[in-house]
Parts: C-alpha cells; structure tokens; sequence
C-alpha cells in the first residue's frame, strides 16, 4: 500500500474510533437519563399512611426446644482420610465439634438480648415487609449525616451492631441517622411469597430512606456483598438524592462487557500492565484464567442457587446441621480465602463462635434460609423483562455521585482500579486493606466505619 | 487472485486437513496403546485369597424409627405464590406431600424383602468393599453372556430389577450371567474414606468380573449417567475383555478440535451431520452450542457443587430426609419430563408418573446406607482425578473406544442433553446400534425396563452374530 493510502486508512480508523467512542459516551448519558426518568416516574409512592410498628425479637422458646431436639437427632458423616481438611467443603468433623457446643453451652436467649440492643421497626412497602434497624448516634451533634448500611448473603443487621456502638463512640461530633435494612426474604423481611430481585429491592430501599430520612433528604451508603450491588443501582437510579456509596465488593458484572474482558486478556499476558503497584503487592490478580479459576472453583453455591433453590432449601429448613455447614463455609472460605484448606476449623476460631452460632440460629429462628437464596434466581428469572433492568449492563455511573471502594484482601472477587475507574468516574477513594474478608462488618466493624466516614467527608 | 494460486491454495489446505486426521488418528491410537500398557501393568491381582460374602439387607428397625422421627420432626417454606411450581427447585408443597406419605404409609420392611428378591454379595477389592447383585436368567440356555449392569448418579442398583426380570422371561434361550456392582461410595459399597475416581471403579469392576467368570472372560456392559463413564472407559483400558458396551449417555469429548468446529457448523447446515430423523427430532438446536451452555447454566447447578464442595451441601443432605428426597428427587423430575414441559407449573413436577414406593426407595436406600456425601464426593473426585491423569499423559476422558469395541447408543429424547450420530462416531468409532427412544428419559432401565433390554439385547445380537 502506497504512503498515501495508508495514512488516509489511519486516519479514517482513528476519526472512527474517536467516533465510536464519542457515541458510546452519548449512548450511554442519554441512557443515565431515561433511567433517571424512569426512576423518577416509578418511584415508589411514600405518604402519611405508611406506617411503621415497632419490632422486638422474641426468645421463642417452642422454636429453641425444637432446635435443640434436631441437634440432638443430628446424624454425622465421617471424612476422607486422604484429602485435606475443608478441601471438599465444610468439615463434618469440625462441625459435629460446632454443633455439640451449640446444642449444649450456647445461650440463644442472652443473644436475643444483643439483637434487640438496638431499636428495630418493621414497614410495608409496596406489600413487601421490610424489616430494619433505626438508630441515631449523638441526636445532638451539629452534623447530621443519614446512612444506609446495607449486607448481603449470608450476613445479617445485627453484623453492623458493632460498627454503630464504633461510630457512635468515636464521631462524636457527628449525628449519623443509621438505617440497617434486611432484604426482602432475609430475616425478619419475612414472610415473602412473590418474587423481589435485586432490583425491586433497591426502589423499596430508596423508599424507606425517603420514609425516615424525608422526600428530598440526601443519603450516604454503605454496601457489602448483594449490598454493593444494590448500593451500584442506587446511584444509578437517584443520583441527585445519594451523597456517596462505599462499596467493598464492586460487582463482576464490569466483567461482562468488552471492556473489562480486554483487561483480562491483558492481564493473562501482561499482568503488571493493569494492576496498580499495591494491587500487585497484595497478590491480586485480574485475568482470563483467575476469572475461570473463580467461576469453576468457587462459585458451585452461586450455580444452584440461581437455578433451583428450592431443590437444596429443603435440607437447609430442616437441619440445623446443614444449615450451620453451609453457611459457615461461606464465613471460612470467605474470610480466609483457599487458606482455610488444611486447617481443621477452616480458620473460624478466629471469629467468637458465639457470634457465628447467632448467625446461623438467626437465620434457623425466621426460617429465611430458603427465601434468602432465592434471591440468586430472582436476579436472573427477572432478567428477561428486560430494561430498566438491563441498567445491570450499562457501564458507567453518573459522575455526580462518589463512589469509596475499599476492598480486603481476600475478597471473593475482584475489579481492578484501572477497570473501576471506566465505570465509576468520580470514583474518589480506593483502599486495599490487609487481612480481612468478604465479611467486612463481621470481622473489621472499626476499619469500614474509619473508611465510609472519611469517604463522606471527602464528598461533603 | 489467479485460478493457478487458489487451486494450490485449496489443494495444500486439502493436504493439511488430511494430514491433520491422519496425525491426530495416530496421536489417538499411541496414547490408547499407552492406556492399554498401562493397564495391563496395573492389573488388579484376583487370586483364591478374594472373596465374596453372601449379603442380605437388614430391616433395620432403629434406623427406620429414627427416619421417622425426624420425618415427624420436619421443618418446611413456603412456596412462592407468583412463580409456577417446580421453576425454582423442587416444590416444598409436593415435598410436604411426599414427607406425609414417607413417614406414614410407606412400608419400607416390604421394600427391603423386593431388594432381597435377587442374591447379593459384598466383596474387597483393592481395599474397597464393592455390593454387586449377581444373578443367573434361564441357567439351562445354551448361550451365555457376561453382562454387567451399571447406573449412576442419583441411580440405585435395584433400578435394574425389572429389566432382569424382563431379561429373563422374554430371552429364554440365553442364559444372561448379571452383575449389578454399585460403584464404591454408593449405598452398600460402603463405607468408602477414601479417595476413588471412574478409572479405579473401571479396574475394580474388571476385577470383580475376572473373579466371576475367570480371567480370560468376555463381557458386555450396559452403562447409563457415570456407568456409561465407566463403559467408555473400560474399553480403553481392556479392549481384548470387553465385547461391546450399550450406553445411553455417550460422552463426545469437548477436546476434540474437529468435534468442536463441526459443532459451531451444525446450526447452519445441519443436514450435513443429522440423519432426517434427528432432524425432525430438533437435534440441531439442542445440540447446537448455545443450548448445551444454556441447559448447563439451567441443569448443572448441583454438578458444579458436587464437584467442588460436596461435604458442605452433604451435611443437610445426610441430616434431613426431607432434603435428600427433595435434592434428589428433583432430579428424577428434571431428567425425565423438562422437555416435555411436564413440569413447569405441574404440582408434581411428572413424578405421579413414577411409583412412589419405587421413588422413596431410591430415597431411603441412600439415607439408609448414609452414602449420599460419598457419592456426591465421586464428582469432585473425577476432575481432580482427571486432571491428574491428564499430566500423567493418560487422557482417559478424552480419547477415543477404538474400533474394535461394538458400540450401541440409546438416545433417550428426554434426557438432559442428546448427541447425534455423527458426533458419537467420531469418538466412539465402532458404533454400530443408534436407537432413538421418543418417550425416554436418564433413568432409561428405571423408567422404561422393556424398551432398554430390547435396546440392549438387539445390541448384543448384532454383535454375536456378525462374528
């Protein structure tokens, strides 16, 4: 090819390309503005008749009885003697240790106590119940900042407990107007006999939070798990109301565009190339065959729970046992990472097992274990209605709201900053933080509040 | 460009595709002559020292009381209201209903007597105990044939009966010599603690069929979900032993390139590689690659966390009746009907179809034999195994039954996945029978004992008499 020709080629491939680009940009704000109209024109209605009712948890005696009764029913299986401990998933031997201790020393009526520490409310909205927790630290601080802590699965409200009694010691001079509430299907949001995806869950959200924070009140959020998927459509669908939101699992949905997939491909080849120093110290890694290794090896949980939950909730609903293996497996792998594979408790001494065992008599007490994997295949039955849901696709978040990213070491998946940075444009803080895990507010209550209210401040 | 150049083009691209099969072919055939090394050297010793015990199933009348306890005892959910029955799982209102059933008129002290109805016997082989049912039809008939009979996952051995019982009244001038093992983890080849994959089950059941018919003996092998594994495997490892292996599940290696290319072709010129029949029959949409991903996604749930963490989802299983049944109960549901769309908004999800006792004693022999974590660990124990393999240079998963093995397919339309011909061929590469069965399902000999002998034996007559 002559000179000539060829640079008349490049330059028509590069005028196509700043096209390109330039169209998606368009494409992409006049999509942010249908959705904001959108949410605007479906938002849920909240008035003077929407009421709230004070709610206590009761110490159910009938239900701890029958709990105790199965325990002691409990029928064990023995492990493989040539395989590591946790290698195949929860240790039968370490749990037949967890549910002797649980049948016969843990006090269930004392954690009662605890859960009711602070003042929790229950609301119907759009006749879903919601349950959740309202506390206001220092009512007499000058700076009054509403937040929403928002948990995914399998955590619980109650996880925030200590982060709150934290806030509340060490900002004294800040009001903060706390909202923990529980996703539908998850605890005491129960009972839940239609279906509510993520989605539905982040409009009926918005609604409490206008509910208790008033009509046009600015708020703040903080989300773990499905809660920083939720806290992700919260900007996108109300930006001029969300101050700012504090993620600790930015969602892999930024795997599925092309975008994000040239980034895996670069990092199988070119790992440095993508990954910013400290990511790099913290063995992070961002590739094509780390993305499959996620999929195929950690993800068997995610697979059965889209797709028939009901099949694996009947055994979870009925054996205490079952129910402690599979949800602690998540709080040992999760918290941990593969670490745990060799070590016969998979690492959960380090947690207080009286903590654990209140999660997972929690989720025992209101029978939501089944409700709450439902979740999974609510977010992909509703899928097929399509926009606004598919705004799952969409790439980017309004720059008007700030977004704090603040990811632990062994955090079950993981974006890198150069590929957050596309999706979300005012993304204002990135923390990698040591030694911690998917349970953020479990296991490092002092270390996320330290994060979200400086992250706040910064937005303010 | 010019005619002279595309011509040498074409021809040297001609050239390089047959040299291609013609290497890969003799790739195959060296890595199947290292197998077949391999095997020999590895051969399990079957000497006098082995032996059998007669085994009789216990009524044991503790355990049952203790099921039924915790039947009494049972914790269920609620369904949701807005979404049709069985589309998130098993229904929890057709699980209460068969829990009642299960804990109050289920007579399972009748269901013990029918297992016993055929002789049985345990036996140790390479440390590992091994259930076999091992039964004579018709002991004067003048032809005999080894047969070993083998199911899978969530199968159990007495789902054979009624195919025995159907061999032997309806073929009464061959005598069939029947083993029925259950592969080590399941139900009485327990207890199991220690590692075991389908090329170590492969050796052990050739073990266990030298010590029956000595060690020169031929056998057939009829195998459905990890039995026809463990039937395509077998001939690789023994291809002198194995006289033909009848599968319902054959399993076209993803590796193979060619495979893999012909597969994206299928949508646009099925015609190419479908008979009219399979055609008819949608073959080139069910196997096209987009559905198999998507019935993966749909289906495979359970597999995916079988095969990596099957100790966490084993404790609710071993645990709770209610989530045995219900875990593998659906599946008889989801193998048998999807494609008809019995079950989507059906308040049984097609399973009225099926005998209920039949059913719960699919169910209780798993609880009872306390074996559903060690077979589910089978899955998890396979990939690893294979990958092993793999390094080692022994493809097992991947190579193909040489030609000399007789291969027959039944290709049941409502299983999970269908496989056409073609692509069956180019890996098992002696098929001979391919039987479409318009009404069948996974459980082919469970559900439809009478079509799967016919299917079965016409195999088996095909190959006898061309020799």
């Amino acid at each position: 090819m002559s000179l000539k020709n060829l640079s008349i080629f490049s330059l028509s491939v590069l005028l196509f390309s700043v096209f390109i680009v330039i169209y998606l940009n368009q494409e992409n704000s006049k999509k942010l503005k249908r959705i904001g109209q959108w949410a605007k024109d479906n938002q849920i209605k909240v008035d003077t008749s929407t009421k709230a009712q004070k709610f206590t948890i009761d110490f159910d005696e009938k239900e701890w009885n029958l709990l105790k009764q199965k325990l002691s029913l409990t029928r064990f299986f023995t492990s493989l003697k040539d395989v590591p401990s946790f290698d195949f998933g929860f240790d039968p031997d370490y749990a037949r240790e967890l549910v002797e201790y649980w049948g016969n020393k843990f006090d269930w009526k004392s954690q009662v106590e605890y859960l009711n520490s602070y003042p929790q409310f229950r609301i119907s909205i759009n006749d879903t119940l919601i349950h959740y927790v309202y506390y206001t630290t220092n009512p007499t601080a000058a700076k009054r900042i509403n937040i929403l802590l928002l948990d995914g699965w399998p955590g619980a409200f109650f996880g925030f407990y200590k982060a709150i009694d934290f806030m509340e010691k060490n900002y004294k001079d800040i009001c903060f107007d706390i909202v923990v509430p529980s996703i539908p299907g998850f605890g005491y949001s129960n009972p839940l006999e239609k279906v509510v995806d993520p989605f539905d869950t982040t409009l009926i959200f918005d609604a409490l939070a206008r509910f208790v924070f008033g009509e046009n009140s600015q708020y703040f959020v903080h989300g773990e798990d499905w809660g920083s998927l939720i806290s992700t459509f919260l900007a996108k669908l109300y930006p001029e109301r969300i101050g700012g939101i504090h993620i600790t699992m930015p969602p892999l949905t930024s795997f599925f565009d092309f975008n994000s997939l040239l980034y895996a491909f670069a990092g199988q080849f070119f790992p440095n190339s993508i990954l910013t120093e400290q990511e790099i110290k913290f063995g992070f890694k961002f590739s094509l065959s780390e993305l499959a290794s996620l999929i195929i090896k950690k993800t068997g949980y995610f697979h059965i729970q889209a797709t028939k939950p009901d099949s694996i909730g009947a055994g979870m609903s009925d054996s205490p046992f079952g129910l402690l293996a599979y949800v602690l497996e998540k709080y040992s792998f999760g918290s941990f990472g593969m670490n745990v594979v060799g070590k016969k408790d998979g690492g959960l001494e380090k947690f207080n097992r009286d903590d654990l065992l209140t999660i997972i008599t929690y989720y025992w007490m209101t029978n939501c274990i089944s409700s709450s994997m439902r979740l999974y295949r609510n977010a992909f039955y509703t899928l097929e209605k399509g926009w606004p849901r598919t705004v799952l696709n969409m790439k980017k978040i309004s720059a008007k709201v700030p977004v704090g990213v603040q990811v632990f070491q062994h955090e079950v998946s993981f974006v890198p900053f150069k590929v957050l940075k596309n999706k979300y444009l005012n993304l204002s803080m990135y923390n990698l933080v040591e030694n911690g895990g998917h349970f953020s507010n479990f296991e490092n209550p002092e270390k996320i509040s330290n994060n979200f209210i400086e992250f706040i401040n910064l937005a303010l | 460009m010019s005619l002279k150049n595309l011509s040498i083009f074409s021809l040297s691209v001609l050239l390089f595709s047959v040299f291609l099969v013609i290497y890969l072919n003799q790739e195959n055939s060296k890595k199947l002559n290292r197998i077949e090394q391999w095997a020999k050297n590895n051969q399990i010793k079957v000497d006098k020292s082995t032996k059998a015990q007669k085994f009789t199933i216990d009524f044991d009348e503790k355990e049952w009381n203790l099921l039924k306890q915790k039947l009494s005892l049972t914790r269920f959910f609620t369904s949701l209201k807005d979404v049709p029955s069985f589309d998130f799982g098993f229904d929890p209102d057709y699980a209460r209903e068969l829990v009642e059933y299960w804990g109050n008129k289920f007579d399972w002290k009748s269901q013990v007597e029918y297992l016993n109805s055929y002789p049985q016997f345990r036996i140790s082989i390479n440390d590992t105990i091994i259930h076999y049912v091992y039964y004579t039809t018709n002991p004067t008939a003048e032809k005999r044939i080894n047969i070993l009979l083998l199911d899978g996952w969530p199968g159990a051995f007495f789902g054979f009966y009624k195919a025995i019982d159907f061999m032997e009244k309806n073929y009464k001038d061959i005598c069939f010599e029947i083993v029925v093992p259950s592969i080590p983890g399941y139900h009485f080849s327990t207890p199991l603690n220690k590692k075991h994959n389908p090329v170590e089950t492969s050796m052990q059941f050739d073990a266990l069929m030298r010590y029956l018919f000595g060690e020169l003996a031929h056998y057939y092998i009829h195998g459905e979900d990890w039995g026809s594994i463990i039937a395509t495997t077998m001939p690789q490892l023994y291809p002198s032993r194995v006289s033909g292996i009848h599968i319902t599940m054959p399993i076209t290696s993803e590796s193979n390139i060619l495979n893999n290319i012909c597969s994206l072709l299928l949508p646009y010129v099925p015609s190419l590689f479908l008979s009219d029949q399979e055609l008819e029959h949608e073959f080139s949409s069910r196997y096209s690659i987009k559905s198999k991903l998507w019935k993966f996604w749909d289906e495979f749930g359970y597999f995916h966390l079988q095969a990596t963490r099957p100790d966490t989802v084993g404790h609710g299983l071993t645990d709770s009746p209610v989530g045995l049944m219900a875990y593998i109960l659906e599946k008889y549901s989801s193998w048998t009907f999807e494609r008809l769309n019995k079950i989507s908004g059906s308040k049984d999800g097609g399973l009225e179809f099926f005998n209920k006792d039949d059913l719960l004693t699919v169910c209780t022999l798993y609880w009872m034999t306390n074996s559903i974590t060690s077979s589910m660990r089978y899955y998890a124990n396979s990939f690893n195994a294979m990958l092993e393999f793999r390094k080692q240079n022994l493809d097992f998963f991947s190579l193909s039954v040489s030609q000399t093995v007789p291969v027959g397919v039944q290709m049941n339309l409502n299983d999970i996945f269908v496989t056409p011909f073609w692509f069956i061929k180019s890996r098992y590469l002696g098929l001979i029978q391919y039987k479409i069965v318009e009404q069948g399902g996974h459980f082919a000999a469970f559900q439809n004992p009478e079509l799967t002998v016919k299917c079965l034996v016409d195999f088996i007559t095909q190959v006898e008499y061309k020799i």
